[in-house]
């Protein structure tokens, strides 16, 4: 009887709901954000403690552990004294030479000056990994004085950009040298910025607090004393954490979730340009994307300001040339290729191919909603011109692997770029100047004219900016014309944080959060 | 065991250096230069001619280095050890709720067929095994932490529960450590935790034992011996609980053992939505990353598991049915 009585429909709910409420009771939820501590939530780890190397999402810790020489400030664009006060450079531009602020000191005890940044530079150079290249033009390091340095280069490249960069350009301790691969595989800092590293649970969380030596001091402002950067994977959990008060900001919330944060009174949403951009790369080698009119049909039949308006949303706006409109010499181009089908189907005459005939293949990463769909439009608008596409979805790795081979590169793929340095060259160094092994020339491009203007114009940012953007304008004309690439959108890069969070600013040179600026209401 | 081990071992590291795509990626990152991927291959032997890589992969298991993972570059048998033990107590957990729920459910399932509390039984068995993980994991989510705020949203513990005491939580088995250190609040804490992942994961489990229970419950109670007992006037219940749950224990055994190995291999959706720091996400996210010696790390790991899984099963055959020790 007792068996069936404690097993009626009515006594098992009231069991387990009086057995989870007893359990409530003897538990108290969760570890909520203090008033002292910023928390982030953030959907991946850490995988490199080297500030030399790490090349990544490392960016979010490191930023608030490390300093560099300078700071890029995007508004008024103009370099910040960083860790040098002052810098000078030659008329040339092949020597440049910054003086160092005193009294500063790693988050070992560790004094910094003009012999700490003649290791940083000389060690990146020798490890060679990450975004360790920027420093390829230093030719020689002299040290003047514990305050002074010269770098002489062997090219006349905008320096002031590479020590500002966000990767690869952070000051720090002569300790790493001797610190073990063990310490650093477990998590390890010392740099010269606010916070200090503190603790690293793996896949969990990362803990910093403040650096009370800290050179720009702790004043009157009510700063963070501790910052926590906890790893949620899922954003629905990212979502429930911010919504909930267990973080304080969320990094990567999906679109139709960013709409409900915009209702809550207590979550504050924004939206900032990036220089980021998103494009589609048109194999020049590989048929029939190796006939020009074929490209510009292609071209003409992706729809930019729909994909802007319905695809990316608040998320993106429709790109005005190859390089983000907002990014530091640059100038629109005279003309991009528009949205129109009758051209589309103009060019595919002048191209000599039949449009039955020609069988085109993209391939876009599978793990990202708007290329996907932006893929599946640019399909539903070639196959009215009457051109069959096959979508080929997969890992960037995949993708890039498979695109770097001609014989089983695609002949479109997705990409998307951001500057290691604040400078257009980035784009075209990179993705346009002609490359026997193709690394990310993924169009197969090569052009002499454009590798010598690219060259000529970045050598040209520092002492002739003006002349600089007028070349970069003319290199992207000649892109444009030649089809190589079609541009699709400018990503905005949404901010979701607590409503009380005060001193919040973007920068798209840096895609981090500088905890040091905020205060809490 | 070791011939089985050889074959899944080298067809995995086949499969996956075959697959297209360099995994030499994940270990230059993003944005390498020509100099950092040729490095990167020489430092890795990844140049070398695969069957030369096979061989010094293979003298290299032998000897239990498993070398180090591309994607998070810790060694795999780290990551290993660090993470199994969540995994083997979120999937304990599921698999002792689902038991002492599954179980009695379908006895009594069995006992009352076509009755009321049968059809709800089986209806609820039904949507346990139906409903996706990863919805269910959220709406526990949504109602236990965003609408009543029970229970905790993520992780394994609190961050205060363990923060500056590296000495109670030791051996990875966070029930195991604070139970003997007689820490109660980070066992609660720990259990605290535990419980909506726990109760997401037991939920599928619990449909299959009910379901497999109680179908052996009715084929016992069809059988002759059960009918002779109940012409002497035993009732279902009596003769159940004193001969007829024997007849019932080996394919449950069998079923929960199995579930058991399928339930650490399966743990990815769960230990996702829940940032549960265990083997299931590791394992799901080097085989989308092709970072391939953590993929044959945890190869390695869930055949042995199985191995062995199988091999307590068939202990517990001869425990439970005493034909098979003749």
């Amino acid at each position: 009887m007792f068996l069936e009585k404690m097993l009626s429909i009515k006594s098992l709910s009231r069991n387990f709901f009086l057995s989870l409420s007893l359990f409530h009771l003897v538990c108290s939820p969760n570890d909520k954000a203090d008033d002292k501590t910023f928390v982030i939530a953030t959907y991946d780890d850490v995988k490199d403690w080297d500030p030399a190397t790490a090349f990544s999402l490392e960016l979010l810790p490191m930023s608030n552990m490390y300093e560099t020489l300078l700071w890029y400030d995007s508004k008024t664009d103009k370099f910040i004294p960083g860790l040098a006060t002052s810098y000078s450079t030659s008329k040339d531009g092949f020597v440049w030479t910054f003086n160092l602020r005193d009294d500063v000191f790693f988050h070992d005890g560790t004094e910094f000056n003009a012999k700490t940044v003649k290791f940083v530079v000389e060690r990146n150079k020798t490890l060679n990994g990450g975004a360790s290249y920027i420093w390829s033009s230093v030719d020689k390091i002299t040290i003047n004085n514990l305050q002074q340095i010269t770098f002489t280069l062997s090219s006349p490249v905008s320096f002031d950009k590479i020590v500002s960069s966000q990767y690869g350009a952070w000051m720090y301790s002569p300790s790493f040298d001797t610190v073990s691969k063990h310490s650093l595989n477990n998590g390890y800092g010392s740099g010269t910025g606010p916070y200090q590293f503190k603790k690293w649970a793996r896949n969990k969380y990362i803990q910093l607090v403040k650096f009370e030596k800290y050179w720009q001091g702790w004043g009157e402002k009510n700063h963070f004393e501790n910052v926590l950067i906890k790893v949620a994977s899922e954003a629905s959990t990212r979502y429930q954490m911010i919504e909930s008060g267990l973080a304080d900001y969320v990094t990567l919330i999906p679109n139709q979730l960013i709409e409900k944060l915009e209702n809550n009174s207590e979550v504050n949403v924004s939206y900032h340009s990036s220089w980021t951009n998103e494009f589609y790369l048109l194999n020049t080698k590989k048929p029939p994307t190796d006939n020009l009119w074929v490209r510009r049909a292609i071209a003409s039949s992706l729809d930019r300001n729909t994909l802007s308006t319905y695809i990316y949303e608040n998320t993106g706006v429709a790109s005005k040339g190859l390089i983000p409109q907002n990014i530091p010499l640059f100038l629109e181009p005279d003309s991009l290729i528009d949205f129109d089908l009758d051209a589309a189907r103009r060019y595919l005459k002048k191209s000599g191919l039949e449009p039955n005939s020609i069988n085109l293949d993209l391939s876009y990463v599978s793990t990202y909603e708007a290329y996907r769909l932006t893929a599946f439009m640019l399909l539903d608008n070639l196959k009215k011109t009457g051109v069959r596409l096959d979508l080929k979805p997969g890992l960037w790795s995949t993708n890039w692997d498979k695109a770097k081979n001609l014989d089983t590169a695609p002949n479109i793929i997705s990409m998307a770029w951001w500057p290691t340095i604040s400078s257009p060259s980035d784009w075209f160094l990179s993705l346009y100047s002609t490359q026997e092994t193709p690394l990310f020339n993924l169009s197969y491009y090569s052009n002499s004219v454009l590798d010598s203007l690219t060259k000529k114009a970045w050598y040209l940012e520092t002492v002739d900016a003006a002349t600089a953007k007028e070349i970069y304008k003319k290199v992207q004309g000649i892109l444009i014309n030649d089809c190589v690439v079609i541009p699709a959108v400018d990503v905005k890069v949404s901010s979701v944080r607590k409503k009380n969070i005060k001193g919040f600013s973007s920068n798209p040179a840096y895609s981090t959060i500088f905890v040091y600026d905020l205060s809490k209401d | 065991m070791t011939l089985i081990m050889s074959i899944v071992i080298s067809i995995t590291f086949l499969i996956v250096r075959l697959l297209p795509g360099d995994p030499i990626l994940l270990v230059v990152g993003d944005r390498p230069t020509l100099e950092q991927i040729e490095k990167a291959q020489n430092d890795y032997g990844f140049n070398e001619p695969l069957h030369k890589q096979y061989i010094s992969f293979l003298k290299r298991t032998i000897s239990l280095d498993l070398g180090v993972s591309l994607r998070t570059k810790q060694p795999v048998l780290d990551e290993i050890n660090k993470r199994f033990p969540a995994t083997f107590e979120l999937v304990f957990f599921s698999m002792f709720i689902s038991i002492i729920v599954g179980l009695p459910m379908g006895v009594i399932s069995a006992l009352k067929k076509g009755e009321k509390i049968d059809v709800l039984f089986r209806g609820f068995s039904y949507v346990g095994l139906s409903l996706p993980v990863f919805w269910l994991a959220m709406i526990l989510q949504i109602v236990f932490f965003g609408v009543l705020n029970w229970f905790p949203l993520q992780g394994r513990y609190s961050r205060s529960a363990f923060h500056d005491d590296p000495s109670i939580f030791h051996s990875g088995f966070i029930f195991l450590d604070t139970f003997f250190s007689g820490d109660l609040s980070s066992f609660l804490d720990a259990l605290e935790h535990i419980v909506l992942p726990g109760l997401t994961m037991a939920f599928g489990v619990l449909g299959l034992l009910f379901r497999i229970t109680r179908m052996t419950t009715i084929d016992t109670m069809d059988a002759p011996f059960f009918r002779t007992f109940k012409f002497y006037g035993f009732k279902d219940r009596e003769i159940i609980k004193k001969s007829g749950y024997k007849n019932t224990l080996i394919p449950i055994s069998t079923v929960a053992g199995l579930s058991f190995g399928l339930m650490l291999g399966g743990t990815f959706l769960v230990e996702s939505v829940f940032d549960w720091p265990g083997i299931g996400q590791f394992s799901v996210l080097s085989i989308l990353t092709r970072d391939y010696p953590a993929v044959i790390g945890v190869t390695i790991l869930y055949s042995f598991i199985y191995i062995i899984i199988n091999f307590f099963i068939d202990l517990l055959y001869v425990v439970v049915d005493p034909r098979i020790r003749v």
